[in-house]
């Protein structure tokens, strides 16, 4: 049986043009990328989980969510952690337990794109949506980060080589700028690549808006960014040539010395480069639905991640809310960790604490996080055994269709498993 | 350094391929009485993304007769008859009248050195001694390079210089089935296709034509994956010699026999992101029909016979998981 226009609920890209071929328990991908395909080939693969299990041992399904519910309602403040590979839906109802419970609900984007949101808080963006980008843009600009590796279907399907309705060369009608401090694969592409050295891409900001004003720069300049002057005047002289300029920034920026400043200042630099060109940016969100937690969070709370309920009320503060920072501080005495392996990539310290509190995991398959859990849930794959959501990382909804069932009968999406955890909490 | 391929040997005489000078126009295979030249991949040459030559000749069937060297408008095939190269009226190459500048009116500016597409012209300037404000100087014209575009002609501001075309011909392009590859341009020798950048605001042109630097070669509708581009050749110069026997097979409608394109793929370097088959502009013309598609996260060949190896694919590629490779 052959299903089309999948969503593939790995990168931001939330590619939904993927076909998916099933046959006798094989599982045949096309135009998904190597990490899409392994997320589809989940689907058959034996080491799924399909059992819930307390410390290890397989329970019952009811035990199993009212063993999760006692843990979260005994404790005095839960952290909820929303993973972003499961629809919004799923989210929506993981949002309402901590707001219930007066825990702690986070999600990737505090790790990842989380200063980008802060510095988009500070100035606000010019954006467009990726289809934008693909019809009008004829400079694409990487900062700070790799889609060849970490969004491998940007460039073919949105930024650099599809036909646009303005850009019908395809690639012969765009030209590339690429700063990265490393020659990545996506550098070798580029029309320009900028050298940037590390943790100066504020310097290097500063040292391009104050071109644009008109100043002459000096040869301190390449001392502190790395950039020789030349370059920047090419790299200016490009973006102020083009008709319509689409910069894709990554955690470059958002992980750097500077963080969400060095957003701040990009975004002043875009606001200016607007007088003389257009000039839009998007970030390159690296999960699935973490734009649609910041979305669902935003509508329900009023904040787009790392919210506090324990006085009653939201509060937002990343750094004092944030997951990381609650579990190194031993802030949370429970957990819910839905969909995200944080055992594999939290600070050991954080992790150390999610050993030693009482921990219940919704995933598909075995990881750290999983090792390290009181309860496993089993989880369902959204979009392709449930229907769902999916926020791509423009903040575009895409509505994803299921194309076959779960292994097992108890739960039918994470939302249906959240939502049984949420009954037997109120009761 | 030129490279220099020996073709054939027959007693005293040697025909000769210099693989730099020649643009994969096909010609030679046209007219070859024997079909002892077949078309490689020209649009991968054209690219340089593959180590291979524009034509393939087969060295047994060829009977050393001379008429590739003729009509081969760049020198790309060349007669050596006991040690020296011909150079006769009766070759298209030096038939045609050589460009000329007039150093009377030249004012040695140096346009034309900087328009000539294939480097053949140097202008040497210096400050008049005669007490008056001008250039003196000197201008060379490589004639081994010159194709004869009209580039040096047409930019000249005091037309010192003097062009005759080889060929006249006509040119189509379809634009329908173009899918701006670009494989054309970096194939055509006289920079007479290009990608106009278009005015700001406006949709641009995917390939435009200059007429006048055309020579009517057709290595553009060799290369093209997309037959987008058709080429007729309807007179030869008046000034080559025995020019009747050449006329009766390049006037006519190019037929030559193509190299099969076979893609060659690595998918343990494959990252799976599809850029070569979003990049490939047979892909986009036919739809449902592709050459080359993602599967199970890298790629791979669907329909090996559509590909025309123009190497699009070999550019877009990343991880360098593409390679091409010219069967007969």
């Amino acid at each position: 049986m052959i299903y089309e226009d999948i969503i593939c609920p790995v990168c931001g890209m939330a590619c939904d043009d993927i076909r998916v071929e099933l046959k006798e328990g094989e599982v045949i991908t096309h135009n998904a990328c190597l990490m899409g395909d392994a997320k589809f080939q989940e689907l058959t693969s034996d080491h799924r989980i399909i059992a819930p299990t307390i410390d290890g041992d397989v329970v019952d399904w009811k035990d199993a969510i009212k063993r999760s519910a006692d843990m979260l309602k005994d404790a005095r403040r839960p952290l909820i952690y929303m993973g972003s590979e499961t629809s919004i839906e799923a989210m929506k109802v993981g949002i309402d337990i901590a707001d219930y419970l007066g825990g702690i609900v986070d999600n990737n984007a505090s790790m990842c794109h989380g200063p980008t949101v802060l510095g988009i808080q500070q100035r606000g963006v010019p954006s467009c949506t990726i289809g934008q980008m693909k019809n009008r843009a004829d400079t694409v600009v990487f900062w700070g980060t790799n889609p060849l590796e970490s969004h491998p279907c940007h460039e073919s399907k949105r930024s650099v080589f599809p036909m646009g309705f303005f850009r019908k060369r395809g690639r012969n009608d765009r030209k590339i700028i690429v700063a990265d401090p490393r020659f990545t694969n996506t550098a070798k592409q580029a029309d320009l690549y900028v050298k940037v050295r590390p943790g100066y891409d504020i310097p290097l900001f500063s040292a391009m808006r104050a071109m644009l004003r008109g100043h002459e720069l000096n040869e301190f300049t390449e001392e502190v960014t790395g950039v020789d002057v030349e370059t920047i005047k090419k790299l200016m002289d490009m973006l102020l040539d083009s008709e319509f300029v689409g910069a894709f920034i990554g955690l470059g920026l958002a992980s750097s010395r500077g963080k969400d400043k060095n957003v701040y200042i990009l975004l002043e630099l875009i606001a200016e480069l607007n007088a003389y060109t257009k000039c839009a940016v998007i970030a390159n969100r690296g999960h699935c639905n973490v734009a649609g937690f910041n979305q669902v969070c935003t509508w329900r709370t009023g904040f787009p991640y790392a919210v506090d309920f324990s006085r009653g009320y939201g509060r937002y503060n990343p750094g004092e809310f944030s997951a990381t920072d609650v579990l190194a501080r031993k802030d949370v005495d429970a957990m819910l960790l839905c969909c995200a392996d944080l055992g594999a990539h939290l600070p050991r310290k954080a992790v150390e604490h999610m050993v030693d509190i009482p921990l219940t995991t919704i995933d598909v398959a075995p990881c750290p996080s999983t090792m390290v859990s009181d309860v496993v849930l089993p989880g369902v794959l959204d979009s392709m055994e449930n229907e769902g959501t999916f926020y791509r990382l423009d903040n575009i909804p895409l509505r994803a269709r299921k194309f076959t069932d779960p292994p097992f009968d108890f739960t039918t999406s994470n939302e249906d498993t959240l939502k049984q955890i949420f009954e037997e909490i109120k009761k | 350094m030129e490279r220099e391929i020996l073709i054939s040997e027959r007693r005293e005489k040697r025909v000769v391929y210099t693989p730099e000078l020649c643009t994969g126009c096909g010609i030679c295979s046209q007219m070859c009485p024997k079909e002892a030249i077949s078309m490689g991949l020209v649009g991968a040459v054209a690219r340089d993304v593959i180590d291979d030559l524009a034509i393939h000749i087969n060295q047994e069937e060829c009977t050393t007769c001379v008429l590739c060297s003729r009509v081969c408008p760049f020198g790309a095939l060349a007669m050596i008859v006991d040690g020296k190269k011909e150079v006769l009226d009766t070759y298209v190459k030096y038939g045609t009248k050589e460009t000329t500048v007039d150093m009377g009116s030249c004012k040695y500016c140096g346009l034309c050195a900087e328009a000539c597409p294939v480097d053949a012209i140097s202008v040497e300037r210096i400050i008049s001694e005669d007490g008056s404000l001008t250039f003196t100087g000197k201008v060379e014209i490589d004639g081994t390079k010159c194709i004869h575009c009209g580039w040096c002609s047409a930019v000249c501001p005091t037309k010192s210089i003097t062009v005759h075309k080889p060929f006249e011909g006509i040119f189509e392009l379809y634009i329908d089935r173009c899918r701006g590859c670009g494989t054309c341009v970096d194939a055509c020798p006289g920079d007479a296709l290009f990608m106009p950048k278009g005015e700001f605001g406006e949709f641009a042109d995917i390939i435009k034509h200059r007429l006048d630097a055309c020579i009517f070669c057709g290595a553009c509708e060799i290369a093209c994956p997309n037959d987008a581009i058709k080429v007729r050749r309807t007179a030869i110069a008046d000034t080559i010699e025995k020019k009747g026997a050449l006329e009766k097979k390049i006037l006519q409608e190019l037929e030559f026999s193509p190299t099969k394109a076979i893609i060659k793929t690595y998918p343990e370097l494959c990252h799976g992101c599809g850029n070569c088959a979003v990049a490939c502009p047979v892909n986009s013309l036919y739809g449902a029909n592709m050459t080359i598609e993602v599967e199970n996260g890298s790629v791979c060949v669907i329909n090996q016979e559509n590909c025309r190896g123009c190497g699009t694919c070999i550019d877009a590629c990343p991880v360098d998981a593409i390679e091409l490779e010219g069967v007969k």
